[in-house]
């Protein structure tokens, strides 16, 4: 654990160092750095959450919710981790309205994944409305 | 982790901003124009590959 912390730590500080020392000269290079820096520590951490999901997954199924609305909470939590890494990108390069068209678009990627989720309380809201009228 | 990239990135920049204004210097601006396109290509290239693999991972994890 703190190899992968020091690691992360280390290459982040001299991606820092190499992206500063580049921008006077060459800033699209410097760009470009900070991208992979950013994309590598990505890569490493996503790596070290795969047994913690693995756990959730079989907490959820022993809990006995259906591990599809977990996927769907996953499924926001990817759409959200790559706008955000867009969007962090496209604004250090000077780019803001790139990268306000990039959380939008990831805003209505998520909006689409829950409008099903959605469906299905409304339904459940609705039954238990008409229950209840029925019933009273 | 593969930080050898970030290195061989870094080189290059310096490298292509070196040759840049030597070029510059002498004389030949369309050409040190050519250089940046040149290196500003083989460096995406190089990071095409990490962009990829990350989708890879955030499908595989994410279940995209």
């Amino acid at each position: 654990m703190t190899a992968v912390l020091t690691g992360i730590v280390g290459l982040l500080l001299c991606a820092a160092l190499l992206a500063v020392v580049l921008r006077g000269q060459r800033p699209e290079i410097a760009m470009v750095l900070s991208l992979l820096a950013g994309i590598l520590v990505m890569v490493v951490l996503l790596e070290q959450l795969v047994p913690l999901l693995r756990t959730l997954h079989r907490i959820t199924e022993r809990g006995g919710v259906e591990t599809e609305s977990l996927l769907v909470v996953l499924k926001a939590a990817g759409i959200s981790l790559l706008t955000q890494l867009t969007a962090d990108t496209c604004r250090d390069a000077g780019e803001n309205a790139l990268a306000t068209k990039a959380e939008l678009a990831g805003r209505v990627l998520l909006l689409t994944l829950a409008v099903p989720l959605f469906e299905r309380i409304l339904t459940l809201v609705l039954r238990l409305v008409q229950g209840a009228e029925v019933g009273g | 982790m593969e930080v050898d990239l970030i290195f061989k990135i870094a080189a290059i920049g310096i490298i292509v901003s070196v040759l840049n204004q030597l070029l510059i210097r002498s004389g030949r601006e369309e050409q040190g124009m050519l250089l940046t396109l040149a290196g500003l290509v083989v460096v995406l290239s190089m990071v095409v590959a990490q962009i990829s693999d990350l989708f890879a991972t955030v499908k595989a994890v994410f279940g995209l």
